[in-house]
C-alpha cells in the first residue's frame, strides 16, 4: 500500500508576510511564525460562515512530577479567568467568559497526556475577538491562591464525577501500576490530594514554562482565506516572545515489565469490574493502527470476540475498552462490567482463555470489518471543523501532521496475522496488567 | 442549508442536499406511542436488538457480517414510545447497506432463541442502569411530572424484566406491523441520488400500509412540588433532575419566550446564569443546564435542570440553584441579557452551516414536528421579534420555584433529611 507523501511544494501563494511555508498535508497548509517559532495551520472550509480556532500547547499529564497530578488541567481551567489585560479594561468575567456570554460562540478546551487544547468555532465576525484573547492568555493569565481556590472546587467536583464511576476509579489503580517511572502512569484529572494540595506558583512554574509561541500550534479552519487568517494570527501573535529557557522535558524510559502486575480496588455497591490492561506503540504508527483495530475486533460491537463471547451469553452486562493516541508507548484497557452472580476471577479467566486461543481464521473477517468500520469513522470526522481540529490535535501532539493522512492508510495496511501476533503478544502473562473492581455490599 | 421537505400520505421527507462529502446519513423516526401499557415498553427494550438479529435469509451473524463488512452503522433504539433509526455511511457503501435495512424491515425474524438472548441482555443492562445516577434521577422527574399511560412514564426495571418472558414473537411482529404501517419521518443528509435511494427503499416499505386507527394517551400530570431521593451509595456525586411538568404545545405562542427563558439560566455553555453562579462564582458543580424537554406539536413537555453536587454540599447548593430560579422568577431578565442570548441563538444557527450531522438533527426535529420549510423559517425568525416582556411573562407564568420536583440519585442516605428539610422550605 503506497502512502501519499505530502505535498511540500511552496509556490507564490504561500509566500506571506512573517511566515515560513512549512508544507501542505491533506488541504492543511503549515506554517512557521518566524518572528517566534509559533507553528499556525490554516485549512480553507467554503461556504459555511463559520471560523474554528484551536492552539494547542505541548504540555500535558506527562509532564508533571509526583505530588503535582493535575496540574496541566487545573491550568487549563484557570485560562477561562480574567487576565492583567481583562483587569484592566474593566471585564469582570474574563474575554473568554465574556465571549461566551455574549455570542453563540463554543468555547471549551481539554487536555490529555501530551498536550492541552483550546478551542473556539464560531461566525466569523467573531474570529478576531477569538485570536486576540488567545494570544492573550497564552502571557497573562492571573495565577494567585485568589482565583485559584474557588476553581480549584469546580476541578474537585469534576474529579469525583469522573471518580464515582467504577471503570475510571479502576483504570487509576491499574495506570499507577501499569507505569513505574514513565508519567503515563496517572490519569490526566490526577490524584484528589495533589488537587487539594498545589498551589498558585506551581501553576504558574507550569504556565511559564510551557506556554510560550515554540510550544504551541494555532489552528484555524473556516470560511476565510489564507491571507486574512495568517494576518489576523499575525497581529496576535508575532510580538508574543519565547523564554530564553528551553521548554522542560521529562525523558524517561519505563523499564520493561517482568511478569503480570495486578490492581484490586473495593468499594461498595457498585457494579464489579475486570481490566484487562496491555501496552501499545505510540501514534501515530503503523503498530498503533494495528492496536486500534485489535481492540476493535475484541470489543467492537455486537460481532466482537468479547461481546459474543461474554454479554451475549449474560455473564457480562457491559464491555468498554480504550486506545489513545499518545506520542509514546502507552497502556490501553479494556473493561467487562459483570453481571450479577458472577466474580472477577472466574471472568479474568474466561476472557484470557478466549482471547489467547484465538486462530488465524478466526480474526480474519473480524479484522477486515474493523478496518472498514474505522475508515468510515474517519470519513465522518472530517464533515465538520471541531472534528478536524480535533483529529489535527492528536497528529500536533504526537509530533507529526502527517497523521492526518496517514492514519487512515496505516488503518488499511494492518493484516489479521499483525492483529494475531500482538494479540498474542499483548495478553501474555508476562505483559498484562490485570484489575478488579468489585463492588463489595458495605 | 439547502434543504426541503416533502410531505407523502405515509411519510415525510426532509432532505439535506450536500456535495461531494462521500458520507450519507439517514434518519427515521416512528411514533408507536399508545398507552404506554408494560407489555408495550418492555417490547420496546426488545425490539431494537431484535430487528439485527437476522432477516431474510441471513441469521444474526450473517446478517452483522454483511453490515459489518461495509463498514457501515445501522441503529436502532426507542425513546419515550418513539422508534429511532439511523444509517451512517460512505456515500460507496450506501446502495448495499440500503438494500439490507430493507431487508431486516422486510423480513425480521424475531426467533425464539434470539428474543431468549435479547432479554438477557437488556436485563443486565437494565440492572447496571439502576446504579447510573442521572439516568435514575431522570427518570424519576419523567415519573412525577406524568401519569402512567404517557409515554414518558417508566415502569421498575423489576416489573419489565418480568415481561420480558412474555415478548414473544407474536408480540414483536404485532409491533413490527405497527411500525411499517405508522407514519415516517425521514431526514436525510446526501446526495440526489442517494435520496432517491432513500425515498424508493421507503415507498416501498409503506406500500399499502394501513394507519392503525388507536387511541393514543398523553397523560401529563398537574405542576406539583415533589422530592424523590434513590440512594446509590457507590456513587461519589449526588445528580440531580429539577423540573417541573409544562402545560405547552410547541405551536403555543409562550413555547418561544418560555425557551428563550431557559437559555438565559441554563444554556449549555459558560454563559447562562446558573453556569456563572453555581460553577463559576460558588464552585459547586462541573455543570448545570436548563432546558426544555419532549415537547412536541401535540403533547406537552417538561423543564430539566441538570447537574450534580457533592453530598456534603449538597444543601447549600440547592439552595443556591433555588435561588437562582426564584431571582429569575421574580425579576426576570434584564435587557442586557435578553440581547446577549438574541445574540447567541442566532450564532447557534450559523454553526448550523458547519456540520453536515447537526444540519440533518436539527431538519430531522422540525420535519418530525410537522413543520413545512417555511414554517421553519417562521420559527427560526421569532428569535428577531420576540420581546423581553414576553420572556418575562412565561418565566413568571411557568417557572415558579415552589411547584419545582426535586429528583436526586447518589449517596443520598447521609444527607436526607437535609434534603427533605431544604424541600419544606421551598415548596
Amino acid at each position: 500500500m503506497s502512502k501519499k507523501a505530502p505535498n511540500n511544494k511552496t509556490n507564490s501563494k504561500h509566500k506571506i508576510t512573517g511566515y515560513k511555508h512549512v508544507r501542505n498535508v491533506a488541504g492543511i497548509e503549515e506554517y512557521l511564525m518566524t518572528s517566534n517559532n509559533l507553528r499556525v495551520l490554516y485549512m480553507h472550509r467554503p461556504d459555511t460562515g463559520v471560523v474554528t480556532t484551536n492552539i494547542t500547547y505541548l504540555v500535558g499529564s506527562r509532564d508533571e512530577d509526583r505530588g503535582e497530578t493535575g496540574v496541566a488541567h487545573m491550568l487549563e481551567h484557570m485560562l477561562f479567568k480574567p487576565t492583567t489585560t481583562d483587569v484592566k479594561n474593566g471585564i469582570k468575567a474574563g474575554s473568554a467568559m465574556y465571549l461566551s456570554q455574549t455570542t453563540g460562540t463554543v468555547i471549551n478546551a481539554n487536555t490529555w497526556k501530551d498536550r492541552t487544547t483550546y478551542y473556539f468555532s464560531s461566525s466569523l465576525d467573531n474570529f478576531a475577538e477569538m485570536l486576540r484573547l488567545e494570544a492573550d492568555r497564552m502571557e497573562n493569565v492571573i495565577l494567585t491562591d485568589k482565583e485559584l481556590n474557588p476553581e480549584r472546587e469546580n476541578v474537585l467536583s469534576e474529579h469525583d464525577m469522573y471518580d464515582g464511576q467504577p471503570g475510571f476509579a479502576l483504570e487509576v489503580e491499574m495506570r499507577s501500576i501499569g507505569f513505574v517511572s514513565h508519567p503515563y502512569g496517572h490519569e490526566t484529572i490526577g490524584y484528589r490530594n495533589d488537587i487539594e494540595d498545589y498551589t498558585a506558583e506551581k501553576l504558574e512554574w507550569f504556565y511559564r514554562n510551557y506556554y510560550r509561541p515554540d510550544n504551541a500550534v494555532l489552528m484555524i479552519i473556516g470560511d476565510l482565506s489564507r491571507e486574512e487568517a495568517l494576518a489576523a494570527a499575525s497581529k496576535e501573535f508575532k510580538a508574543i516572545s519565547n523564554p530564553e529557557s528551553e521548554v522542560p522535558r521529562y525523558e524517561v524510559r519505563e523499564p520493561a515489565q517482568q511478569g503480570m502486575r495486578r490492581a484490586l480496588v473495593n468499594r461498595p455497591g457498585g457494579d464489579s469490574v475486570v481490566g484487562l490492561g496491555f501496552r501499545h506503540a505510540g501514534f501515530p504508527s503503523q503498530e498503533w493502527a494495528t492496536a486500534l483495530v485489535m481492540v476493535e475486533v475484541l470489543t467492537g460491537g455486537e460481532e466482537s470476540i468479547l461481546y459474543r463471547e461474554f454479554v451475549d451469553t449474560g455473564r457480562v452486562s457491559g464491555l468498554q475498552a480504550g486506545i489513545e493516541p499518545t506520542s509514546e508507548v502507552n497502556m490501553a484497557s479494556i473493561h467487562l462490567t459483570l453481571a450479577e452472580k458472577e466474580n472477577c476471577l472466574d471472568i479474568e479467566q474466561a476472557v484470557l482463555k478466549a482471547i489467547r486461543s484465538l486462530k488465524l481464521a478466526d480474526i480474519q473477517n473480524l479484522v477486515k470489518k474493523a478496518k472498514a468500520q474505522l475508515v468510515t469513522q474517519e470519513l465522518f470526522s472530517r464533515t465538520e471543523s471541531l472534528h478536524i481540529v480535533q483529529e489535527l490535535t492528536e497528529c500536533v501532539a504526537a509530533g507529526d501532521l502527517s497523521a492526518y493522512v496517514d492514519m487512515i492508510e496505516n488503518i488499511k495496511s494492518v493484516t489479521p496475522k499483525n492483529v494475531l501476533a500482538l494479540l498474542q503478544q499483548s495478553f501474555s502473562d508476562k505483559d498484562i496488567i490485570i484489575g478488579h473492581f468489585v463492588g463489595t455490599d458495605k | 442549508m439547502n434543504y426541503h421537505i416533502t410531505k407523502k400520505s405515509a411519510y415525510s421527507l426532509g432532505i439535506v442536499k450536500t456535495k461531494s462529502t462521500g458520507v450519507v446519513v439517514v434518519k427515521i423516526a416512528i411514533d408507536i406511542h399508545r398507552d404506554n401499557s408494560l407489555s408495550d415498553q418492555a417490547a420496546y427494550l426488545i425490539y431494537p436488538d431484535a430487528l439485527f438479529a437476522g432477516a431474510g435469509k441471513y441469521d444474526r451473524a450473517a446478517f452483522l457480517n454483511e453490515l459489518g463488512l461495509l463498514g457501515s452503522s445501522f441503529d436502532a433504539s426507542f425513546t419515550d414510545g418513539k422508534l429511532h433509526l439511523e444509517i451512517q455511511s460512505s456515500k460507496e457503501a450506501f446502495p448495499k447497506l440500503l438494500k439490507l435495512v430493507t431487508i431486516a424491515l422486510e423480513e425480521p425474524q424475531f426467533t425464539a432463541s434470539e428474543l431468549k438472548r435479547i432479554s438477557t441482555t437488556i436485563t443486565n443492562k437494565l440492572k447496571q442502569a439502576q446504579k447510573k445516577g442521572a439516568y435514575v434521577a431522570k427518570r424519576e422527574l419523567k415519573n412525577a411530572c406524568y401519569a402512567a399511560g404517557d409515554r414518558r412514564h417508566t415502569a421498575s426495571h423489576v416489573s419489565l424484566i418480568k415481561k420480558f418472558s412474555d415478548t414473544d414473537k407474536k408480540t414483536l411482529s404485532s409491533l413490527h406491523e405497527r411500525v411499517l404501517a405508522k407514519p415516517w419521518t425521514v431526514t436525510i443528509g446526501g446526495e440526489t441520488g442517494d435520496v432517491e435511494l432513500v425515498e424508493k427503499m421507503v415507498a416501498k416499505l409503506k406500500q399499502g400500509k394501513e394507519v392503525p386507527d388507536e387511541k393514543v394517551i398523553h397523560a401529563q400530570l398537574p405542576t406539583k412540588s415533589a422530592l424523590k431521593l434513590q440512594d446509590i451509595p457507590s456513587l461519589s456525586n449526588i445528580e440531580y433532575s429539577l423540573g417541573l411538568s409544562l402545560p405547552l404545545y410547541l405551536h403555543d405562542d409562550e413555547y418561544t419566550p418560555l425557551s428563550f427563558a431557559l437559555s438565559v439560566l441554563g444554556y449549555p455553555g459558560f454563559g447562562s446564569r446558573l453556569m456563572q453562579t453555581i460553577r463559576e462564582k460558588e464552585g459547586l458543580t462541573y455543570g448545570i443546564y436548563a432546558s426544555l424537554e419532549s415537547t412536541t406539536a401535540a403533547e406537552k413537555g417538561y423543564v430539566q435542570i441538570r447537574t450534580f453536587f457533592m453530598p456534603s454540599k449538597t444543601v447549600f447548593a440547592l439552595d443556591c440553584t433555588f435561588k437562582q430560579i426564584a431571582k429569575l422568577h421574580k425579576s426576570g431578565i434584564t435587557t442586557k441579557e435578553f440581547d446577549n442570548f438574541k445574540k447567541i441563538l442566532k450564532d447557534k444557527q450559523v454553526l448550523l452551516q458547519d456540520s453536515l450531522l447537526n444540519q440533518v438533527a436539527q431538519l430531522h426535529y422540525y420535519n418530525y414536528n410537522g413543520f413545512t420549510v417555511e414554517e421553519i423559517e417562521v420559527q427560526k425568525n421569532k428569535l428577531d421579534t420576540i420581546t423581553r416582556s414576553e420572556v418575562n411573562k412565561a418565566i413568571k407564568k411557568y417557572l415558579d420555584p415552589k411547584y419545582f420536583v426535586i429528583s436526586g440519585a447518589g449517596p443520598v442516605k447521609a444527607v436526607q433529611k437535609d434534603i427533605q428539610r431544604f424541600m419544606k422550605s421551598v415548596s
